[in-house]
């Protein structure tokens, strides 16, 4: 067969492709055989990690600008994203994707449908793909309420890398319900919790396959968890706190796991988090199994896995003022803390990174870039490399 | 022979290289210059490069090049040296940032060529072992792709689209939303 890049021996011709811009994928699987199995291979992705030219990322659900910014929207977006004839309405959601390490941002093109935007408080899971498609990037977003009529959605959106696609995935089944756990492990995404259009907390949970595009119920929990966190930990989907139908925003600070090999549900102990504690911050850290974090009164708090003297919540940092109002904490494989937030509801969000010092030594935050485009808030995200 | 080259450091860091092109063309360099390159770093060590070393697969016109490129880059690797050990005052700090972002304006104008040089450097750079070269070219490679159709892509690059008229269709089908 021909060569990958006529003229390059094919150990370079890889090294070439390897550095391709995430971005770029969906037009280079379209040059020739070579180049779309090339892309499309496990060892791509493996190669592209080992030579550290994936990214750690987060993707966001994140408003769109109130004001019309067309301009400065095409120009910044590239030929991928749509241009939008008028402004999105204060409603509209979109994926973003941030670096944050680079301060890079880029929006994902807008999601299928007549309103172009996410459904508000969707849920984000970035699965990796096991089986026939290890390596596969994916984003998927579950549920949420239809941005116009508020109504809680059962859609499944999943947006393929390789692609560039959003495309329309199974609808979750059963009652449709908001403000659930949900969380990618090994290659699919759980959802757990939440309440039903009465507003009864739940018990269910299920878990959906984006290579079969096929959802499966799993057990009940023990409890009713009506806003909870779910998070993936050692294997297991976490699913933290919450409060009973009886209990209205009166949150438990338990929190139970589903083990996906043995197909059931384990107390994990009670006191996860302090009682009373809204969990939406609460987060795992890649880097270090076991370990939490999440904001508790003005401050960002972590504990680690185990009974070690470390397994109590501490304190880490402040929050910074203009970040307060916090939407989103997230940890990158090196241990950095990310954090979104506003001085105020509805303000202008800003990102912050943390160092943590050696051996508890302090921390400090560090502003990255928040271009007034991407400025808008965050309803949801989750860490991926791409 | 081998132990000749061994001895003061100082001496050795000065010793000149001679690099001989496939054209026969000879080029002087430094030993640091030199050694950007794993190649030429392994023959030194082997003591073999006595009478200069033959490069039979780069011509006069891109071994220039890539001298160039070496020339450049081993200045910025003594002066990386030089300045992290002692001081990291401001002064310094703007001065080595100074320096990065005229490296990186060198890299930038040294990348303005046509594709057939750029295929030659990357050639060379591989045949060499010059880890930064190489990343670098390939990375322009990488780049060139950006903001083009996969047609313009394949006539930049002589690549035969050999997919069938399904795998296209099927290719479509699941990009229809991005590109309707």
């Amino acid at each position: 067969m021909g060569e990958l890049i006529p003229g390059l021996p094919e150990e370079v011709a890889r090294e070439c492709l390897v550095r391709v811009g995430f971005d770029q994928l969906p037009v280079v699987r379209r040059i020739s055989r070579q180049w779309k199995s090339e892309v499309e291979s496990p060892y791509y992705h493996r190669l592209r990690r080992a030579e550290g030219l994936s990214r750690p990322v987060l993707a966001l659900a994140q408003a769109r600008p109130a004001a019309p910014a067309d301009d400065d929207d095409a120009a910044a977006a590239g030929p991928a994203a749509h241009k939008h004839s008028s402004a999105g309405p204060a409603n509209s959601y979109r994926m973003v994707l941030l670096d944050p390490v680079e301060g890079r941002w880029a929006p994902l093109p807008a999601p299928p449908g007549p309103a172009e935007s996410l459904p508000l408080f969707c849920q984000v899971a970035a699965v990796d793909g096991g089986g026939a498609r290890p390596g596969r990037k994916r984003l998927v977003v579950v549920g949420g309420w239809d941005p116009e009529t508020w109504a809680p959605v059962d859609s499944v959106l999943v947006y393929d890398f390789l692609t560039g696609a959003w495309r329309c995935g199974a609808p979750m089944p059963g009652p449709r319900r908001s403000f659930f756990a949900c969380a990618a492990v090994g290659g699919n995404v759980y959802v757990a919790g939440g309440h039903d259009e009465e507003k009864n907390a739940l018990r269910s949970a299920m878990v959906y396959d984006p290579d079969a595009d096929a959802w499966a119920h799993l057990p009940d929990m023990a409890e009713e968890r009506d806003e909870p966190r779910g998070i993936c930990v050692g294997g297991r989907f976490l699913v933290v706190g919450g409060y009973p139908t009886q209990a209205q925003g009166r949150f438990v600070g338990s929190a139970e796991a589903f083990d996906p090999v043995t197909s059931t549900w384990a107390a994990v102990q009670d006191g996860l988090i302090e009682d009373g504690a809204c969990p939406r911050t609460c987060c795992a850290a890649p880097g270090s199994p076991g370990r939490l974090y999440m904001l508790r009164d003005g401050n960002l708090v972590a504990r680690d896995g185990g009974a070690g003297p470390n397994a109590a919540w501490r304190t880490v940092a402040q929050v910074p003022e203009d970040a307060r109002t916090a939407a989103t904490v997230a940890v990158i494989p090196d241990g950095r803390v990310v954090l979104i937030g506003a001085g105020c509801h509805g303000g202008e969000q800003t990102v912050y990174v943390l160092r943590e010092e050696e051996g508890g030594k302090g921390a400090s935050w560090e502003r990255a870039a928040a271009p007034p485009e991407f400025s808008g808030h965050v309803q949801a995200s989750c860490f991926l490399e791409i | 022979m081998a132990s000749a080259g061994s001895g003061d450091e100082k001496a050795a860091a000065a010793a000149m290289i001679t690099l001989i092109s496939s054209d026969n063309e000879k080029f002087e360099v430094t030993e640091a210059t030199a050694t950007l390159s794993q190649t030429i770093r392994h023959m030194i060590e082997d003591g073999c490069t006595d009478g200069g070393v033959p490069l039979p697969n780069v011509t006069s016109k891109i071994l220039a090049r890539v001298i160039e490129y070496c020339k450049k880059h081993a200045t910025a690797a003594a002066g990386e040296e030089g300045s992290s050990s002692s001081f990291s005052d401001a002064a310094f700090l703007e001065v080595d940032r100074a320096f990065l972002e005229e490296l990186e304006e060198f890299d930038d104008a040294f990348l303005e060529v046509d594709r057939a040089t750029l295929f030659d450097l990357i050639l060379a750079a591989n045949y060499l072992d010059i880890k930064g070269l190489l990343n670098l070219t390939c990375q322009k490679v990488a780049d060139s792709v950006k903001g083009k159709t996969p047609e313009q892509i394949r006539e930049m690059y002589n690549i035969v689209n050999d997919l069938t008229p399904e795998e296209e269709a099927e290719i479509r089908r699941e990009t229809q939303w991005a590109f309707e």
